[in-house]
């Protein structure tokens, strides 16, 4: 059995430990575009703020790699897809065939269509060689300008600020990391981020990246005619999934890969997780593009095994998300970041330290907020995955009761 | 594999496990020295309260680990020696990705470190600490394959979240 894994992430490397430990005797080969392969993007931001190495950024080690017995081949790009001969083409036009395929090529970042945005100066931020590059070229005190409001602009943001440069945040949402909070668990963030010296500027896009003649990015104008002045700027406006070695070949497709229950695509034999794919959501009961990281490395392993053969079914994602931003802890997962008919909102601190929401439609828990205090949150997002709970559990959390023992009993 | 298990209706709540585990975890190993011990030494287990329970909660060890996954910094691992969960504090970024997804809500912050600590089965000692400390047997260090699903039931506190972490 020959399996081929499109990339060397979260959830390819999931996927391929998890089939080294099914079927020692088949043939693993992960081909990766990036060159640095087995790292966690998610600390890019943690490396570039000076708070860990660079190779602390790394999961697993070279020897850990060459020990699992799998062929990685870093560095080189899967360019074609023949699903009739059941191979792929490489950037060296070599081709590979597979028995199964795992497409696990993530997201790539969006840079919108702006006037000088390619050129010096600007980076976006999902590489740790993108990393690199803006390590090189951040200095003290020298002005950085972020393009966008989600947890890559705000990370990116914080790290570059503590690093000393004067940070200015560019978002078109009115608050913060609208796809997960409302705009009071947002407020508190922000305060605690201009606190630190960040500039906001939100409701706003970049019009224009101007450059001297040289070149060299010298301001950026925004939507409403403001000039900030930049010598660098990160482009953080989004992601989207990284399809491209499907080409012309038809394949499902709504915002991400869609996949059914044993993350399987439409395609017979080809399979895929994480951030590339679309997979199935248990409090929208949809499928929902959730790209996180928890997400792909268990969607990697549940692939892996229907691959395999063994008919396992994906147990569902949620939207989650887990912040400590200038010592502000938060944690929040489902639905808890709008006010939509038939959902009941529970506000059962609001301070400015403390902040915790609970969010209910009907008998379920769709969703909730802890800012501040976030212990035994996981009880909760476990809740949330509940496709309902009880009335005693409801009237337990209602009264701030999270502790795995106040919700559970034989009287619940 | 031995596991420990909990007796829940054995538990009087008196929170032996929760001291023996802070001083199995002290530097000097001992009540009085680690009262006088710079850093505060943690428990790792913690007393709730429920309905009409005391339940002594630590860290299950689960099989599909969802603390593992959820971990994006390499810290939260399964030793491959003794099957159990632990986490690395040097790779521990304190971004509580863990904390989020553990269903039993086990793994407690330590947010001036930026880490995390848990229950870590006492790997070194033959018993652990909080087995050793409880004076009513609550709480059980066993071999699990040996025990009958019936039985094994009775020890976890199965109820409404049976489905998680077997
Ligand atoms: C700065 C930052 C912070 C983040 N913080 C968090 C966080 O706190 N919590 C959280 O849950 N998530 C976070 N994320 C998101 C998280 O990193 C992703 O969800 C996760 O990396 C997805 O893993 P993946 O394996 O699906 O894809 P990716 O990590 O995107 O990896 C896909 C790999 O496939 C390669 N590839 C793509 N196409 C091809 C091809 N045709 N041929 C060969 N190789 C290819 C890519 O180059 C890449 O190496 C963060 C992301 C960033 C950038």
């Amino acid at each position: 059995m020959h399996y081929v894994i499109i990339g060397a992430s979260a959830a390819g490397i999931s996927a391929a430990e998890t089939l080294v430990r099914l079927d020692p005797d088949a043939v693993i080969t992960v081909v990766s575009r990036e060159k640095d392969i087995a790292y966690s993007r998610c600390l890019v931001t943690y490396y570039i703020s000076g708070q860990i190495s660079r190779d602390a950024v790394f999961i697993r080690s070279d020897e850990q790699l060459r020990a699992s017995g799998v062929r990685f081949i870093a560095g080189t790009e899967a360019v074609g897809l023949d699903t009739e001969k059941r191979h792929i083409t490489l950037t060296d036009a070599s081709a590979i065939s597979y028995d199964r395929l795992l497409v696990a090529s993530g997201a790539s970042p969006v840079l919108p269509d702006i006037k000088g945005i390619k050129g010096l100066g600007v980076y976006t931020l999902r590489t740790i060689a993108d990393a690199d590059s803006i390590i090189a070229e951040m200095t003290e005190s020298k002005a950085v300008t972020i393009l966008g409001d989600g947890l890559v602009a705000v990370t990116a943001a914080m790290a570059l600020n503590k690093r000393g440069m004067c940070v200015s945040l560019v978002g078109i949402a009115p608050h913060i990391l609208a796809g997960f909070l409302d705009s009071r668990a947002a407020g508190i963030i922000q305060n605690r981020m201009t606190e630190a010296g960040i500039r906001f500027y939100l409701g706003k896009s970049f019009s224009e990246v101007n450059r001297d003649a040289g070149g060299r990015l010298n301001s950026v104008t925004l939507s409403d005619g403001t000039s900030l002045e930049a010598d660098m700027a990160v482009i953080a406006a989004g992601v989207k999934p990284e399809l491209k070695v499907f080409g012309e070949t038809a394949v499902a497709v709504e915002k991400g890969l869609l996949v059914d229950e044993f993350m399987e695509t439409s395609v017979p034999g080809i399979y895929a997780a994480g951030d590339v794919a679309q997979a199935y959501d248990v409090v929208r009961n949809a499928p929902v593009w959730n790209p996180l990281w928890p997400h792909a490395v268990e969607q990697g392993r549940c692939a892996a095994l229907n691959m395999a053969g063994r008919k396992v079914r994906y147990s569902g994602s949620t939207n989650m998300n887990s912040l400590n931003i200038g010592g502000i802890s938060l944690v929040c997962a489902g639905i808890a970041n709008s006010e939509l008919p038939d959902y009941e909102s529970f506000y059962l601190s609001d301070n400015n330290s403390t902040y915790k929401k609970l969010v209910f439609r009907n008998r379920k828990l769709a969703g909730f907020i802890l800012l501040g205090k976030t212990e035994k949150s996981g009880v909760l997002t476990s809740l949330v995955k509940h496709e309902t709970i009880s009335p005693t559990q409801k009237d337990k959390l209602l009264g701030g009761h999270f502790s795995y023992t106040a919700l559970t009993g034989p009287d619940h | 594999m031995k596991q420990v298990m909990i007796d829940v209706s054995r538990c009087l709540g008196c929170k032996s496990c929760e001291l023996a585990c802070a001083v199995v975890h002290s530097e000097s190993k001992s009540l009085i020295g680690s009262v006088f011990e710079k850093k505060k030494p943690k428990k790792r287990v913690c007393v709730e309260t429920g309905d009409k329970i005391t339940f002594p909660l630590q860290c299950r060890h689960c099989e599909d680990a969802r603390c593992i996954d959820a971990c994006m910094s390499g810290a939260m691992f399964r030793d491959a020696e003794t099957q159990t969960v632990q986490v690395n504090p040097d790779r521990c970024v304190g971004c509580w990705m863990c904390v989020m997804v553990c269903p039993f809500g086990a793994i407690s912050q330590q947010r001036e470190e930026n880490t995390v600590i848990k229950c870590d089965r006492c790997v070194n000692e033959d018993v652990p600490a909080c087995v050793q400390a409880c004076p009513t047997k609550a709480i059980k260090f066993i071999e699990i394959d040996a025990f009958s699903r019936d039985k094994r039931n009775q020890y976890l506190i199965n109820f409404r979240f049976a489905e998680e972490g077997k």
